[in-house]
């Protein structure tokens, strides 16, 4: 039997969609790209200067710093995240009562605004008032508060440390619906063939729950590359500016010195950067699987 | 129970909260037998064969096997292996990897565990698929290579969760004769769930007929065939099942005493002229090529007749019934036998 082919009835189902994605995304990217090859101010006017943002953002060491700082900042993150989260993965997939509590409780700070807990942390990383910092003196692994954001690796720290609590709950739910997807009589089998935890672990949830794994390492990267909120509210780019992350500078150079145009070529660039590497890991795991 | 017993439970009891799965288990199963458990769905079969395995604790009870008392311990302590019924194969490992995984948890170095997965393969026509996926078999084939992970850990019991209800009719057939086979070849104590009887009364030794958490019946084949135990046993062995009649609703005559109601097998039941004492309208006539079922609705309830494949009987018509003497079951009111 010949299927009736008709256009207009599938593209009007599509069209909310498309209207929607056209609005809101292709628009605002075209609208960037274009912005990003004129000297359009905040405070208004512009004009058509061709690649020039591109070429002094090639030449802005500040930039690189940023995005050397992203980097790290991803570099050192993304393990952290990835390892807990699946550790917490493991621990509560079984659905016993304890473990869906000990769930929720690991996700609910996923709910709040990354603000709000960037507030939140930097008030418990105070010198003065912090419980964080009075935690550790109590437990004497210090000898007296330190001043967090005082230093780069120290900030870097809280940061992290900040970030991890509000988010690992997320790369934990992603990690966990993978494991829970495999059939529970592999892991019966398992038992029976006398395979230890260490042994399924390796064996069976890592190479099954591999997929779930790799979207939530992907997320995290996009998540960590693109990190604001948190160092715009905790270090405020200090000390020395050497905090800065990539979309701080950008925001930098957008609304603190009304660049636009340079902070669109900014965006562009790291919006390449980031899909580049996106697709570097999806290749990868499809030679994995391969 | 005998010394023999290679699987012996006692008093075997399982509670999920307040549903009680399995009541007072007593089974033996000797060495080198085939024992199948055999009920309708939702029993307790795949509960008791769980608690063999060891992947449910018993509420209460103990499992011995091979003379050790195994109720505590990890499936992995137990010497037993189990073929689930959906194969339960680690889809990302080749067949050897899959063969060969009980060896790896044991720490058996690689070309030795590979070697027995080999052998195993050989065994079972694997050896030209050790380097394929489990998708890229057959229903056939995972089946083989579950039953190849199971014969490579050299168990005590081998264990079999309904492990031929996913394949199609024809293969069905052949893995039965082949499980069969292998049966007599290894020579191994196997105890087999399932819920079709043609597959116990082929397969098995012995067969325990389960229904609501209970063992209703333990016997070979014929004993439970030829003298089963109550009413349900009577009505779940045997295809097409045994018809019953209630006692009070047949002719006088036909009457037997103390029964409350009369079982009486197919193949028992010849069909007469219609002013017959026992006689009815045909109601369905299904024709199987070698034999026809001629299903007859009279006062005392339903009855099928088995009648020679060329057999004439229209819907509708009157026919008369005749049951061969001595061959009828009689029941009491709580359906066990008179």
């Amino acid at each position: 039997m010949k299927i009736k082919r008709n256009g207009w009835v599938g593209l009007a189902w599509l069209s909310p969609t498309l209207l929607f994605v056209s609005v809101f995304v292709l628009w605002p990217m075209v609208h960037l790209v274009w912005l990003s090859f004129t000297s359009t101010s905040l405070l208004g006017g512009g004009e058509w200067v061709g690649f020039k943002n591109y070429t002094t953002a090639f030449n802005d060491p500040k930039f690189w710093a940023a995005f050397r700082f992203t980097l790290l900042y991803t570099v050192i993150l993304t393990p952290i995240l990835m390892g807990l989260g699946f550790a917490l993965a493991l621990l509560v997939s079984p659905n016993t009562p304890l473990r869906r509590v000990t769930r929720t409780v690991t996700f609910l700070p996923v709910v709040i605004g990354l603000a709000s807990s960037s507030l939140l942390w930097f008030w418990l990383f105070d010198q003065q008032v912090g419980l964080f910092n009075r935690l550790l003196v109590d437990l004497n692994i210090l000898s007296q508060p330190l001043v967090w954001f005082r230093k780069v690796d120290t900030a870097m720290i809280a940061v992290i440390i900040s970030v991890t609590w509000k988010v690992v709950g997320f790369g934990m739910i992603l990690i966990m619906a993978g494991i829970q997807s495999i059939p529970s009589d592999l892991f019966e089998a398992a038992r029976i063939d006398g395979a230890s935890l260490w042994l399924r672990v390796r064996r069976i949830i890592l190479p099954l729950a591999l997929r779930s794994i790799l979207m939530a390492t992907v997320l995290s990267v996009i998540g960590s590359m693109l990190a604001f909120d948190q160092f715009y509210l905790m270090t405020g780019g200090g000390p020395r500016g050497k905090t800065f992350t990539s979309v701080y500078w950008i925001y930098q150079n957008s609304f603190v010195r009304f660049d636009l145009g340079y902070g669109a070529a900014l965006s562009v660039i790291l919006m390449l950067v980031i899909m580049a590497m996106t697709a570097l890991q999806l290749t990868l795991q499809s030679r994995g699987k391969a | 129970m005998t010394d023999q017993a290679h699987v012996r439970l006692t008093s075997l009891e399982k509670h999920f909260g307040a549903f009680q799965a399995l009541k007072d288990i007593q089974l033996s199963v000797e060495k080198g037998e085939f024992c199948a458990l055999l009920g309708p769905s939702g029993c307790g079969k795949s509960t008791l064969l769980r608690l063999i395995a060891g992947l449910e604790e018993a509420t209460s009870g103990r499992i011995e096997i091979a003379g050790r008392d195994v109720t505590m311990l990890e499936p992995s302590d137990r010497q037993i292996a189990m073929v689930f019924q959906s194969y339960a194969l680690y889809p990302h490992m080749s067949v050897a990897e899959n063969i060969a995984f009980s060896l790896e948890a044991a720490g058996v170095p690689k070309a030795k565990r590979l070697a027995k997965a080999a052998e195993a393969a050989a065994l079972l026509q694997l050896d030209q698929l050790l380097d394929r996926k489990p998708a890229a078999l057959s229903g056939g084939q995972r089946q083989r290579v579950a039953i190849g992970r199971a014969l490579v850990r050299d168990p005590q019991v081998f264990l079999f969760d309904e492990p031929l209800s996913n394949l199609d009719a024809l293969l069905r057939v052949q893995m039965r004769i082949e499980l069969s086979n292998l049966h007599r070849q290894i020579g191994a104590t196997m105890i087999y769930v399932t819920h079709d009887q043609v597959e116990a009364m082929t397969m098995a030794d012995k067969i325990v007929v389960m229904s609501a958490g209970q063992v209703q019946q333990v016997g070979t084949p014929m004993e439970l065939y030829d003298n089963p135990a109550n009413r349900f046993v009577a009505g779940f062995i045997g295809n097409p099942a045994m018809s019953f009649l209630n006692v009070a609703a047949l002719p006088p005559a036909l009457r037997p005493a103390g029964a409350q109601e009369v079982g009486i097998r197919p193949e028992h039941v010849q069909l007469t002229a219609p002013d017959a004492p026992l006689h009815g309208s045909v109601r369905l006539v299904e024709r199987l090529g070698n034999q026809t079922l001629i299903h007859v609705e009279t006062p005392a309830g339903p009855v099928c007749a088995q009648a020679p494949g060329h057999a004439t009987a229209r819907l509708g018509e009157t026919v008369g019934l005749a049951l061969e003497p001595g061959r009828a079951f009689l029941f009491d009111a709580t359906g066990h036998r008179v």
